[in-house]
């Protein structure tokens, strides 16, 4: 019961399934999934461990700019994708400004990392639960018949690699945890090993909802949800959308905490707080950029978040074996 | 004050008390022979019984023989040898002087000697114990604690009848000097939380304390945070079960709740009756106030959200209803919710401060007026006062969270009402995120809810059967490495 060493394991994987949740169209189908996950989780394992030992050797203030730029543009995208769904669910209800305010309002009290932490396992929980309700609400349209029986392509073999090869920034956080080593074995591998099996298993049920239809489906898992009916309430979608928000807001607690991690605001003590003082520069700047890109095509801003990433990958790669090399090419 | 010494002369220590307290009508002294030497017997009399002082002190020193050593032999001779029960130490200077005398104690000053011999005379008007108010109980010991804290110590070593039990205490730093008692066992509680929380009491300087519950706010880490960093009780019983999980009791002198720290979320649902009834109603009981609790924060905000963003999720029968009730109403469902939980707070205030003579009649016309003219005259909509209502009853079901219940619904009503189903996760997550965020002295606040496990079904949503339960007794330095 006494807070020692709080684990961001659960922030990281919630960050991750929300990606599954909040995508708005379906990529690959469940067969072509589950092969190519076996691959693809240890890759991005592996990927994120390397990337681990490079920063230590490499981190200079341009890698931690650069860093910090891919993070704070990637919580534009979140918020922008979050509005854009809010705004074609409950169209006119909120603006972009109410949701940057509503998801980044919790925030404030998400700023010390004992507390992101057991708030991401809440979250977790939470966000299990709401998915086993959804799923029980939805069991009688679940349809074996749905399954496809095509032969798989190379092609689909490839959608499904492309897609789960998609490097989130939550694969290279922890190499910005203090003590990394002491955070348990295989961190990495099991957070990518959850990630990608949640996200076939979620591509299944969608499979066995909608059938042949499901590439064509905008915002497939909410749509499914839709169908839902439990107890007094007709629809559960809502309940899906509560908890996709609160999802959202802990991973843009979890980025700036990893922002106070790389830009300096941070003192020693792992779980001090980022200081109000210069909290406001978050929000406010993460709300400007979202107003100016608001009109912003996510689809190719995700894509390209995703080319960053690589790139970023590769370049702290490149640095971090240039700084090995020096270090013994001096020792020689 | 300062530290000044007493005077070796009688004269000049009776010139200052009196030049202190001259003005108050309460403050006795008198001058005396014993065994031919000058003294002074002074005191308060409110406080402290001349009789009880002649009875137990001045009676037996004219039995005893004569002492040979002047003023400094007597004095030695009352602290040391005679069978008189003076206080063991002597008083040596001002500011404890003035202390003793303030807690009701008689001291005799003695001619040529700068030491002032202490008797305890308290006598002082007191409540008796009596039942609780506050914690409404039908099982288990139904004593309270009272506004005296030497009472309150007794009550609570009656209880815990081990010599691990520590009771110190301590002058808080107020302009009134109020004393306070940091009780704990010394085998239970984890030493580096009794002395984060002594330094911190030490620390506090306020010009009143009056309750314990003033400690509470310093003793927060994140001052945002609306969650109370300490719980309070008022039974003996209680604290007494708290110190058996190695917490840490605070009495305060003239206060008759004790405080409890640290204090996790779960406690808030915990009661007496739950360990003297059967394991399965107890959880049973548990869950409906969880229940309950959720109803009294998010109730109303969801109403206001279901009506007036999403009404597809409303079956469509209960829906109809909804919409008629609504149709006749000019407010929008959030202020016409907003309106009413306020107006139910207003009556709940006044009846609460109102003299208890009319505060059935505030209560009774408050809720004509709302529950029959307002709806009458179409102000308000049957559902919204039926779902304010139920949230009001409900908030009551956990009392010790009423501030946090009021609060927390207020704010779910306007995020709900004013952005709908994003508004209503943003509440939700704050409360969460305040719930887990909140660290009292280091522990999780939501143990044993969060991280889900054994402890979660041991004593949390429900409580397990006895003999389980006795097999190992929660203790909170238990799980420390």
């Amino acid at each position: 019961m006494k807070r020692e060493r709080p684990s961001l394991f659960a922030a990281l994987l919630v960050s991750l399934l929300v990606n599954v949740l909040l995508r708005s169209q379906t990529a690959y189908w469940p067969r072509a999934g589950l092969f190519s996950a076996v691959v693809c989780a240890p890759l991005l394992a592996g990927v994120g461990w390397l990337f681990a030992r490079s920063w230590r050797l490499a981190a200079d203030p341009v890698y931690k700019l650069l860093f910090g730029a891919l993070l704070v543009y990637t919580s534009v995208l979140e918020l922008l994708r979050l509005w854009q769904l809010a705004d074609r669910l409950y169209p006119g209800a909120v603006t972009l400004t109410s949701v940057c305010l509503l998801v980044v309002l919790p925030v404030v009290y998400l700023r010390r990392v004992s507390a992101l932490s057991q708030t991401a396992y809440a979250v977790l929980c939470l966000l299990v639960l709401a998915t086993v309700a959804m799923l029980a609400s939805v069991l009688p349209r679940l349809c074996i018949v749905n399954l496809q029986t095509a032969a798989l392509t190379q092609g689909d073999f490839l959608a499904a690699v492309r897609d789960q090869l998609t490097l989130y920034p939550e694969y290279l956080l922890p190499a910005l945890w203090p003590e990394q080593d002491k955070r348990g074995r295989h961190t990495l591998l099991r957070l990518a090993a959850w990630a990608l099996a949640f996200d076939v298993g979620m591509h299944l049920i969608l499979e066995l909802f909608y059938g042949a239809a499901m590439p064509l489906r905008i915002d497939p898992v909410h749509a499914a949800a839709r169908c839902g009916a439990l107890s007094i309430f007709n629809r559960l979608e809502w309940l899906q959308f509560i908890l996709w928000v609160m999802a959202v807001t802990v991973k843009l607690a979890l980025y700036l905490y990893a922002l106070v991690r790389l830009l300096g605001g941070q003192n020693k003590a792992e779980d001090s707080a980022a200081g109000l003082d210069r909290f406001p520069l978050y929000p406010g700047g993460v709300w400007l950029l979202c107003a100016v890109l608001r009109k912003l095509d996510l689809d190719a801003a995700l894509s390209l978040r995703n080319v960053l990433t690589w790139s970023f990958v590769g370049l702290t790669w490149i640095g971090g074996a240039a700084a090995c090399l020096y270090r013994r090419l001096r020792r020689c | 004050m300062t530290q000044k010494p007493l005077y070796r002369s009688l004269d000049a220590n009776l010139a200052l008390l009196e030049e202190m307290f001259g003005r108050s009508d309460d403050f006795y002294t008198k001058r005396l022979m014993l065994a031919g030497i000058p003294c002074a017997i002074v005191m308060f009399t409110g406080l402290s019984s001349p009789e009880k002082l002649c009875r137990m002190a001045l009676d037996m020193l004219d039995r005893d023989p004569a002492m040979l050593g002047g003023g400094e032999g007597l004095c030695d001779y009352l602290l040391t040898q005679s069978r008189v029960p003076a206080e063991p130490d002597a008083v040596e200077d001002h500011t404890a002087l003035v202390e003793l005398l303030s807690n009701g104690l008689s001291v005799l000053l003695i001619d040529g000697v700068r030491r002032g011999v202490a008797f305890s005379t308290q006598e002082m008007p007191q409540r008796s114990i009596s039942t609780p108010m506050s914690e409404g109980n039908l099982r288990g010991p139904q004593e309270a604690f009272t506004e005296l804290l030497r009472n309150n110590i007794s009550l609570l070593r009656r209880q815990f009848r081990t010599g691990t039990l520590v009771a110190e205490i301590s002058t808080a730093r107020t302009r009134a000097k109020t004393e306070y008692c940091l009780c704990y066992d010394s085998t239970l509680a984890p030493k580096e939380t009794i002395d984060a929380l002594r330094e911190r009491l030490k620390r506090v300087e306020i010009p009143v304390l009056l309750d314990s519950a003033y400690f509470a706010s310093f003793l927060k880490q994140d001052k945002l945070n609306l969650f109370p960093a300490a719980a309070y009780t008022e039974r003996p019983a209680t604290a007494c079960a708290r110190l058996c999980e190695g917490k840490a009791v605070v009495l305060v002198a003239g206060c008759p709740y004790a405080l409890i720290v640290p204090s996790f979320f779960a406690e808030h649902f915990e009661c007496l009756d739950d360990y003297a009834s059967g394991a399965v109603f107890a959880g049973l009981i548990r869950i409906l106030k969880y229940l309950a609790f959720l109803l009294a924060v998010f109730g109303p905000g969801l109403y206001v959200m279901a009506v007036a963003f999403a009404p597809e999720i409303i079956p469509i029968r209960l829906l109809t209803k909804l919409a008629q009730g609504e149709a006749s109403t000019p407010l929008p469902p959030m202020l016409e919710m907003l309106c009413v939980t306020l107006l139910l707070e207003i009556v709940r205030e006044a009846g609460l401060r109102a003299p208890q003579s009319i505060s059935h009649t505030v209560s009774l016309v408050g809720a004509l007026i709302i529950g029959e003219t307002a709806v009458s005259a179409g102000i308000v909509s049957v559902p919204v006062l039926t779902m304010a209502a139920a949230a009001t009853i409900a908030t009551l079901a956990v009392p010790s969270l009423y501030e946090q219940s009021i609060l927390f619904r207020f704010a779910v009503i306007v995020l709900a009402g004013c952005f709908g189903v994003p508004g209503l996760a943003c509440a939700a997550l704050t409360i969460l995120a305040m719930a887990c965020g909140s660290e009292p002295f280091g522990y999780d606040y939501l143990y044993p809810l969060m991280p889900p496990g054994r402890a979660s079904v041991r004593d949390g949503f429900v409580r397990s059967i006895w003999s389980r339960l006795a097999k190992s007794g929660e203790v909170i330095s238990r799980h420390e490495a």
